[in-house]
């Protein structure tokens, strides 16, 4: 009997060393990981409207020149991924084209937080609009896709914008 | 056993056992650390890569300090480097921002800056009366006939002193609810010493609305100005009607008519009822009067035709007193519309379909112009409908696919085809290392990026479209991805701890499948502080952006840089934003010796494409190939 308790005691002392051995060589995380391990979900970017410089994302933008700069400067922020590691990807006139062509477009600007628009190389989206369309900017902290029947594809966190544009009054040379 | 002498046999259980908890622990901390350290969707760099961490200038070796901003030590700027910089304050305080070109950094890297606050243009916007024979167009003698109030809101653009930048303005004038006294009263921020377009845009629209007006605007400090408008007898109304067809004409419903005077982009713009009619009304001004006609959203295409008065507003309120009050715009007989479909192949005629890419239709047709485009979709094919005529199809497939863009020329009116295949051939393939230039370590998350304007022919034209691609560099530096031949444009942006600044390259020729060995230059570190001028007030929140210090001429000469929706990305040296105190820093690269000889010099320059002198290198070595 005290053969059989020792022999016990010792398989139970193998195991509790053992256990903790394995424990280690496992990463070592029993009860550590729910608190210290990072979390994979990621903060999305912001866009802060207010600090968008003009023209403005709040009101009707009417343009007057053929060239319009539009930024995002100054107005994107990301809790978890520096800035220039965040995707820009700019549309202009998706909604209307789709609804014309039954097709989704390919973003037309990536990679800028400026853009420099130019009116008269977009006519057919203008046109398609009737003088308006929507300027859509998506700043994302992983990559944006582009499929063929789904359109744009946001796969990651992301932040929106959009200016609605008239360029009724620009005529083009 | 005695209780004692069970619990003495247990102690090495436990010492063991605590033992390999405390390992356990710090194991799991070890881990938890390094991926804090890790986050973000930028692949770790191994430790080679990056530079010295410092929260302090003293954490950082001799001759360099510390960049707050990016966390790392870099060098500090020599005194003879020269930069354009750009401020832009936080939109709610008030302020419209201020530029400064060709700024040289002071002794220590540094570059204080003071923003000058706006020129406030206020006063009042009205209507000149009737038969006002003072009125000349120009806003500021209108103060001699007074008019009536009108509201809406005034635009004011102006190009920035910075090549490829601008000034955007914009204030309501008063309206609505606003009382007797303050009615048509605005205030209007501008940069002091701009050349601005400031175009009134009245709130009331429709058909019976007077179109907009624009004058030019400069101020150099705070100004009192009423602007007034031309009087409504200046403007002439007309009615027209668009017909196409000869046996007989009928009206064309749903077309867009638009009219400018002497090549002023902002005209009018009236679309066709189901009887062809429209109305609109004709600024006053000198020059030609031109009257274009294109296609209404949602119906079929026809040729856009324009219409002109060579001799200009007189002519033209000859030809339609003498019409009878009805201008007509006869198109004649449009060209019979047809419905084309293409299939975009890869590499052979039985080759994988193409899917996602961009064909587009430009040409003539019916002596007018016609631009249709779509996309292909999961099969490859891709339906347009172009009026019988001639025209150049472009194709271009999306960023990743493996083959390359081209170009077809397509006759209508020869052709009487109805379904075409394209077959693209293979793209080449641009694969290289990211480095660090001065120990050769690879720098893993570097980001490629490439600009280039699709279509060669319209290289010269106001309105090409463009293509982006944007590659990341894996593990070892390397990347891959497959590129049309061209002439690029790139920008290479190191991760964020590598210290290392962003580098990019006006021009980069790429022909075949080519193997590049990018060298990051080290940085240097530029700071400096932000201030308003007078009250000398730290500018918090502000962000500041460096620049390579480009003339208008070079940038006019570069076709990367002169008409480019990238232009300002890709001079862009670093963009931070002030802190509370309104400093910043930013690690920008360092210009070569050649570069920083005679202090502002701006960068080296070569012929550009037009054989103006542009610019062929930003002043960093350009990637070599292996």
């Amino acid at each position: 009997m005290p053969l059989a308790r020792s022999l016990h005691f010792l398989a139970a002392r193998i195991g509790v060393i053992g256990a903790l051995f394995l424990l280690v060589q496992a990463g070592g995380c029993l009860w550590w990981p729910d608190i210290e391990e990072r979390t994979t979900v990621s903060q999305p970017p912001v866009i802060d409207r207010a600090k968008i410089p003009d023209p403005s994302p709040d009101r009707l933008v009417q343009l007057q020149t053929v060239v319009a700069v539009f930024s995002l400067a100054g107005a994107i922020s990301d809790p978890d991924t520096p800035l220039e590691a965040l995707q820009v990807h700019w549309y202009l006139g998706y909604p209307e084209y789709l609804a014309a062509r039954k097709v989704p477009k390919g973003p037309d600007f990536i990679a800028q937080t400026s853009i420099r628009l130019n009116v008269c190389a977009f006519r057919e989206e203008f046109d398609l609009g009737g003088g308006r369309a929507m300027l859509e900017a998506f700043v994302s902290d992983g990559p944006i896709g582009y499929d063929p029947d789904a359109g744009r594809v946001l796969s990651s966190g992301y932040a929106y914008v959009a200016w609605e544009l008239d360029a009724s009054g620009v005529v083009c040379p | 056993m005695p209780v004692n002498e069970r619990r003495r046999r247990k102690k090495p259980v436990l010492r063991a056992g605590i033992w390999m908890m405390l390992l356990a622990a710090s194991a799991c901390g070890a881990d938890a650390t390094a991926e804090r350290g890790d986050a973000g969707t930028v692949p770790a760099t191994p430790n080679h890569a990056e530079a010295t961490a410092c929260s302090r200038d003293s954490d950082c070796p001799p001759d360099s300090a510390c960049s707050l901003s990016a966390g790392v030590c870099a060098p500090l700027a020599p005194g003879d480097q020269a930069f354009s910089v750009e401020v832009l304050p936080d939109a709610q305080g008030g302020l419209v921002g201020d530029q400064f070109p060709l700024v040289s950094v002071s002794a220590a890297g540094t570059l204080h800056l003071a923003v000058s606050p706006p020129a406030m243009v206020t006063g009042r916007v009205r209507r000149a009366a009737a038969g006002a024979g003072a009125w000349t167009g120009n806003g500021e003698e209108a103060g001699e006939s007074p008019g009536s109030p009108v509201t809406g809101r005034l635009v004011a653009v102006a190009d920035g002193r910075i090549p490829g930048t601008q000034f955007w303005s914009e204030a309501t004038v008063a309206g609505g609810n606003s009382d007797a006294s303050s009615l048509g009263t605005y205030r209007l921020a501008l940069v002091s010493g701009l050349a601005y377009r400031v175009t009134f845009v009245p709130e009331k629209t429709g058909a019976s609305a007077l179109p907009s007006h624009s004058f030019d605007l400069a101020v150099t400090g705070d100004t009192s100005l009423d602007v007034v408008l031309p009087p409504e007898d200046a403007y002439l109304p007309i009615s027209g009607l668009v017909r196409a067809g000869t046996a007989p004409p009928v009206p064309l419903r749903n077309a867009t008519v638009s009219c400018i005077v002497d090549g002023n982009p902002v005209g009018t713009t009236a679309t066709t009822g189901p009887d062809g009619m429209f109305a609109l009304s004709v600024p006053p001004g000198t020059g030609p009067v031109d009257f274009r006609v294109a296609p209404g959203p949602g119906r079929d295409p026809f040729p856009e035709r324009v219409f002109q008065w060579q001799e200009g507003l007189p002519r033209l309120q000859e030809d339609y007193a003498s019409s009878g009050g009805l201008l007509i715009l006869d198109l004649g007989n449009l060209p019979a519309v047809r419905t084309v479909s293409l299939q975009v192949l890869g590499g052979a005629t039985d080759g994988q379909p193409v899917s996602g890419a961009r064909v587009r239709a430009t040409g003539s047709a019916g002596g007018g112009t016609v631009t249709q485009s779509s996309v292909t979709g999961g099969d490859g094919l891709v339906t347009l409908a172009l009026p019988e005529g001639r025209y150049r199809i472009g194709i271009f497939p999306p960023q990743g696919s493996a083959f390359a863009s081209t170009y077809r020329d397509m006759d209508l009116t020869s052709d009487d085809g109805v379904a075409f295949l394209v077959v693209l051939e293979p793209r080449p393939i641009l694969r290289g290392v990211v480095l660090r230039a001065s120990d050769g370590s690879a720098l893993p998350g570097s980001v490629l990026t490439l600009w280039t304007r699709e279509d060669p022919d319209l290289a010269d034209a106001a309105s090409p479209r463009e293509s982006t691609v944007t590659v990341t560099a894996d593990g070892q530096g390397a990347f891959e991805v497959p590129l049309d031949p061209g002439r690029w444009a790139a920008s290479l942006v190191p991760p964020a701890r590598s210290g290392l600044p962003r580098i990019a390259w006006p021009t980069l020729d790429f022909a075949d499948t080519t193997d590049l060995r990018i060298q990051v230059p080290e940085g240097m570190l530029l700071r400096g502080s932000v201030r308003q001028s007078g009250s000398q007030d730290p500018l918090a929140g502000a962000t500041v952006r460096v620049m390579v210090p480009l003339t208008q001429a070079q940038s006019d000469a570069t076709w990367s840089l002169g008409q480019t929706s990238f232009a300002v990305t890709l001079t862009t040296l670093a963009e931070v934003r002030t802190r509370e105190d309104g400093t910043w820093d930013a690690i920008v690269p360092v210009r070569d010796g050649d570069q920083r000889e005679g202090g502002a010099n701006p960068p080296e320059t070569g012929m550009g494409s037009d054989g103006a002198t542009g610019v062929d290198s930003f002043g960093v070595p350009l990637p070599e190939s292996f």
